[in-house]
């Protein structure tokens, strides 16, 4: 039930082929040149046999796919929503919401798993980094589970909220702390100790850590990775039933 | 003959309006059925109801006796709606939002593909078929939001103003492929074009308040009308005292004006030669006498007070 959704993002890809290409190759460079280079100057790497520039490395390929996430779960979860379009009459098709959510997830994270692996190539190409290819499947590993626990929670803000503004705000909210509080791009021993301990436990901030732990340690924790996805699949469910509240069906 | 569609008491309600009062009707199997009635009597919410887009506050709807709550996904097979404003996905094209939708209801490409182009090609929509739909005209787009209820053969049509946004001929190609679905198909929908359903209807419910006030075949619903007809006189100039003068005539019903000419309903002609001699010698440029037809059914004055 999952293969109509993925034709259907495949579908609006291609309508909108060069606007797209152009963003996924575009999105990369601006970071690495508007977050990486300055930062570079001002942050040290935690550890001490990489520098910054590859100990950000992992991070900038989860922002990328977080934020090619974004527009796709708006569009169809708050826009047509909002604007009674195509998802109200996805809603009467003989699937359940559950499928209906999943359905657009999936599509959305396998779409931002090629803005990722287009954005690695041009990081290739502007810093030079390459990873062996073991690393690069822990990375995608971890970019879907990354990008499955984010899109719940913009599923759950895009079902929740009624006025753009909310949406954005709050969603700029969150991309400060993804930016700044989530360990991807600011290493944690910047924040005072009692903070850091605090903002260390949150979901995305244990899945970043263990991220560069396998990376650069090559330690793997089983236990924080599978209570992770274990709310994940909660949340989802969750997700799946504010939608069907939020329709009165 | 057999029940395609049994509501049950059916309310709705949005904070403290009634928008469904208890709606109690059957819709047979393979019949045309209109759903008229003024803004905001509850047409919209009653066709949403049947979709399945809500859930009534109280009652049952049955489709095919299956109660459209517990049997939702047995029930989504059988149900094509077609809401009012175009819905499609702006970024895809026309066939493209046809084809998802028909994958989710499970139908097969080949099958999509030929029921496509079979309905496509009776709508005149084949030269359209690869246009995004934020590049296709409402008329159009209405037209495709007809195939794509179609794909995936549902045994009942929901339509909101199906011609609504549509030119003469699409209007006629529409209505053509909806009478030819009749037997086959149930199709309930709503209409503000009167014409269209006194051409159409095999069946008329017309709504008030979320009631049903009136049902039945236009020739049902005119019966009590027959003797009724409307008279129009268009005076050379309509004062008011002689407007109150004719208006207070006896048998003289609903009378109203527009500029010069006055309007009234009567049930025999010696009523229209009573306003004539009452008229004296003020001058009349045109008289007009029709027999009565659904829009004069459905005139609120008559809403509430019935012809008699």
């Amino acid at each position: 039930m999952i293969i109509p959704f993925i034709r259907r993002r495949w579908w609006l890809t291609q309508q909108r082929l060069f606007p797209t290409l152009s963003f996924a190759m575009l999105l990369p460079i601006m970071l690495h040149l508007l977050i990486v280079v300055p930062m570079a100057s001002l942050v040290e790497s935690p550890l001490n046999n990489v520098s910054y520039e590859k100990w950000v490395y992992p991070g900038l390929l989860v922002l990328i796919g977080i934020i090619s996430l974004i527009p796709v779960l708006f569009r169809d979860l708050f826009d047509f929503r909002i604007h009674k379009k195509a998802i109200m009459y996805m809603t009467l098709a003989p699937i359940s919401k559950l499928k209906l959510i999943v359905g657009i997830l999936v599509g959305a994270i396998l779409e931002s798993i090629i803005f990722v692996i287009i954005g690695l190539l041009v990081l290739f190409f502007v810093t030079g980094i390459i990873l062996n290819w073991g690393d690069y499947l822990i990375i995608f590993g971890f970019i879907i589970i990354i990008n499955t626990l984010v899109g719940s929670f913009i599923t759950t803000l895009a079902l929740l909220t009624a006025r753009i503004f909310s949406f954005i705000f709050i969603l700029m909210i969150f991309f400060c702390y993804v930016l700044f509080g989530s360990g991807m791009i600011v290493p944690l021993d910047y924040f005072p100790d009692q903070l850091g301990v605090l903002i260390q436990y949150l979901p995305l901030n244990v899945m970043i850590h263990e991220l560069k732990l396998v990376i650069f340690m090559g330690v793997f924790h089983w236990i924080p990775l599978s209570i992770l996805v274990f709310i994940i699949f909660s949340w989802t469910y969750i997700n799946s039933e504010i939608f069907r509240r939020k329709l009165n069906q | 003959m057999e029940a395609s569609v049994t509501l049950k008491k059916v309310g709705k309600l949005f904070r403290d309006k009634t928008i469904l009062a208890g709606l109690t009707f059957g819709v047979e199997k393979g019949s045309i059925v209109a759903f008229v009635g003024d803004n905001d009597a509850g047409k919209s919410t009653l066709l949403r109801v049947l979709a399945g887009l809500e859930n009534p506050e109280y009652g049952s709807v049955f489709i095919h006796g299956m109660d459209i709550v517990k049997r939702r996904k047995d029930i989504r097979h059988m149900i094509g709606y077609i809401p009012l404003e175009p819905d499609m996905d702006p970024w895809l094209t026309l066939e493209q939002n046809m084809r998802f939708n028909g994958l989710l209801y499970g139908v097969d490409n080949s099958t999509i593909s030929n029921r496509i182009a079979e309905y496509s090609s009776r709508l005149d929509l084949f030269d359209f078929l690869h246009h995004p739909a934020n590049s296709v005209s409402y008329g159009n787009l209405k037209k495709s939001m007809i195939v794509r209820a179609l794909v995936h053969d549902p045994t009942i049509l929901i339509l909101d103003e199906p011609t609504a946004f549509m030119d003469a001929q699409s209007s006629r190609q529409t209505w053509d492929l909806l009478k030819g679905l009749r037997r086959e198909k149930t199709v309930i929908y709503v209409s503000q074009k009167l014409l269209e359903i006194e051409q159409a209807h095999d069946r008329i419910l017309v709504l008030n308040k979320g009631k049903v006030i009136l049902d039945g075949s236009l020739d049902k619903l005119l019966e009590s009308t027959l003797e009724f007809h409307q008279f129009q006189i268009e005076f050379e100039e309509l004062p008011d005292e002689l407007y109150q003068k004719l208006s207070a005539i006896p048998r003289v019903v609903t009378p109203s004006r527009m500029n010069n000419i006055f309007y009234f309903y009567g049930r025999s002609r010696k009523v229209f030669f009573q306003v004539l001699k009452e008229a004296g010698d003020t001058l009349m440029e045109d008289l007009d006498i029709k027999k009565l037809g659904l829009r004069d059914l459905m005139d609120s004055e008559f809403a509430r007070k019935g012809l008699d």
